[in-house]
């Protein structure tokens, strides 16, 4: 016989990696311990989840036999299966520790919550912790006759290689953007995600962009304690999913509701809509990082239980890593200015429907015509552009005129986040479509195009 | 000789999941799964473990005598823990075909109501012979009612 087809050879060859779908828990795993005195103990565990490719986690969430056993001798088999190939494997594992914070403990926490409220088990699962376990061996226990894998949703591999040449290929952050979520839907079959980048000032989350819902949510803010799973995401910097989903993760569902109850229409009356599926199955939030810094998170949702695997957060958390490192590089890049492709040009006088602008400074909330727009520093920003465009006349601002006044702003982070927040601006006013809008006359130049008069009251 | 209360016994009957474990001499443990299970007249439990796939499940058995058992309804999610001391490793004989029989079909009338396609897991599991089974035997030691929720881990009483 061939070695390499040797049970042996299998043994040596088979990796954590090439098996921790099976850990999924569409099957539970079963669970042998031993006692002291030798005698096994058979139990069902909620779920298992991959650390790396030598250590599993395990849910410890019960004071019972197996937990004496594991303390006493640290030695546990686990029986894993796969549900359509047939195929399961037993893995040999030995005690490390036992996690009651951080990323593994968030992560197996966040799916423990998700197969409770899938079991209506809700008010009976509790996490009390989770057991890290070093895996000694692997034993794949094959079916008689296995069948074949299902096929994967698509060629995450290849569709990555194809999203990071279209992120490489970016020029301005409009780019890297339209890169970023075409990539998503056209190369990894995503229909539903949110970006959500961190104001780090506010404590929250403000929506860059979003794809698949009837609301954008462009610049929808949410309270990072609100923020469900992508806030979790975001304060472990680890990527955390969800098969079948709690309501324990759904985002700024306590806030809203909080808000409806005590009758504060007139609070949400400066809300942005969240975008995001009413009822998903499936979520997964990849934290985007770049430079050493936590800038936002990646929100990914299905109406389909189990959609989204770890080959999904191998995927994402590698183009999400580009997206961050171009918004990081590219902002820096937009406040270098270069010559504007048309000279700067006084507003022509516009004949149009009129355009009130009405700017609180308390928290720089801005609504046109009564109708809410935005707030925070892109508030400040589209408030200080209308004054100028009023008081000057003139249609063409820089970045460097905008950062000049940061101070006067009193935004001490303007200077940091002005691309991103331009960026944000020009998103939200298309969408909202006034006729207001803001125009890229090159790197460093844009202009604020009006269709009406402008007006503009400062109240508050 | 300890026999389960009858409520437990028909439970093996309804179409359980079953998974077997066991330990070496050394004390690493063994997991495998088995295809039928039911109770003797004398108490005693036999069940069948396919010998290629669980070998060294049943070398353990063979070895220290330990078996634990692990029987859960998959519509119910009820699961009876079973432990014994003295549990020996025999072929599966010709009598063991119709109650292995009985207990496949039950299983799989369970796992169909998860959607499963019984084509599909005969395809899987292939035309599973008594040739292909060890059949392991013991007395039961102790039992637990392992039914998930705060009670999962109550002493079952054995009946006289």
């Amino acid at each position: 016989m061939n070695d390499t087809t040797t049970p042996q050879a299998e043994r040596r060859a088979l990796k954590l990696r090439d098996v921790r779908r099976l850990l999924e828990g569409v099957i539970p795993p079963a669970m042998c311990s031993v006692g002291a005195d030798g005698m096994p103990h058979v139990n069902y565990l909620s779920h298992a989840e991959y650390i790396d490719d030598e250590h599993v986690a395990l849910t410890y969430q019960f004071l019972n036999r197996a937990r004496i056993n594991i303390l006493a001798t640290g030695r546990v088999a686990l029986s894993v299966e796969d549900p359509i190939t047939g195929v399961s494997v037993l893995l040999q594992l030995r005690y490390e520790r036992t996690d009651t914070e951080g990323p593994v403990f968030e992560r197996l926490r966040a799916k423990l919550a998700g197969i409770a409220a899938q079991t209506g088990m809700e008010k009976v699962f509790h996490l009390r912790g989770a057991d890290v376990y070093r895996v000694e061996s692997l034993r794949k226990l094959d079916p008689v006759h296995p069948l074949p894998a299902m096929a994967p949703r698509c060629d995450l591999a290849a569709g990555v290689r194809r999203m990071s040449e279209q992120l490489a290929e970016a020029a301005d952050l409009r780019g890297l953007l339209l890169a970023f979520i075409d990539g998503l839907q056209r190369d990894l079959r995503i229909s539903h995600a949110i970006v959500w980048l961190l104001d780090e000032q506010r404590q929250g989350l403000y929506t860059l962009a979003s794809i698949g819902y009837e609301q954008t949510g462009t610049g929808a803010e949410l309270p990072l304690a609100e923020a469900g799973l992508a806030g979790v995401a975001l304060r472990e910097n680890v990527p955390i999913r969800i098969g079948h989903m709690s309501q324990m993760y759904s985002y700024g569902m306590s806030w809203r509701a909080k808000a409806e109850q005590l009758g504060l229409q007139a609070a949400m009356a400066d809300t942005i809509p969240l975008p995001g599926l009413a009822a998903p199955r499936s979520q997964l939030a990849v934290p985007l990082r770049a430079r050493g810094r936590t800038v936002g998170a990646l929100l990914v949702e299905s109406e389909s239980d189990q959609f989204f695997s770890y080959d999904d957060e191998d995927a994402l958390t590698a183009v999400g890593a580009q997206l961050a490192q171009g918004l990081a590089s590219l902002r820096t890049t937009e406040l270098v200015e270069e010559p504007a492709t048309a000279p700067p040009a006084a507003a022509h006088a516009v004949a149009g429907t009129p355009l009130r602008v009405r700017h609180y400074p308390r928290d720089h909330s801005v609504f046109v015509n009564d109708e809410y727009l935005i707030k925070g520093v892109a508030g400040a920003i589209i408030a200080k552009l209308v004054r100028d465009q009023i008081d000057s006349g003139r249609e063409a601002f820089s970045t460097r005129e905008l950062r000049l006044a940061g101070g006067d702003l009193r935004l001490p982070e303007v200077q940091d986040n002005l691309g991103v927040r331009l960026l944000l601006l020009e998103r939200r006013l298309a969408e909202k479509d006034f006729g207001l809008r803001i125009e890229r006359a090159g790197r460093g130049q844009y202009r604020l195009m009006a269709d009406g008069p402008l007006s503009l009251t400062t109240e508050g | 000789m300890a026999r389960l209360p009858d409520s437990w016994i028909e439970h093996l009957q309804q179409g359980v999941t079953l998974r077997v474990g066991s330990s070496t001499p050394e004390g690493q443990p063994e997991l495998a799964f088995a295809h039928g299970v039911w109770a003797l007249a004398d108490g005693r439990i036999e069940l069948l473990v396919r010998s290629e796939a669980g070998a060294e499940l049943l070398d353990a058995i063979r070895a220290t005598g330990r078996v634990a058992v692990s029987a859960g309804l998959p519509s119910t999610c009820r699961v009876l823990h079973v432990k014994g001391v003295d549990a020996e490793v025999l072929p599966a004989y010709a009598e063991q075909g119709q109650k292995f029989a009985r207990c496949f079909e039950a299983w799989l009338r369970q796992i169909e109501l998860f959607g499963a396609d019984r084509r599909q897991v005969n395809a899987v599991l292939g035309d599973l012979t008594l040739a292909d089974l060890s059949c392991v035997r013991f007395t039961p030691l102790a039992a637990w009612d392992q039914t998930p929720g705060p009670g999962a881990g109550q002493p079952i009483d054995f009946m006289p």
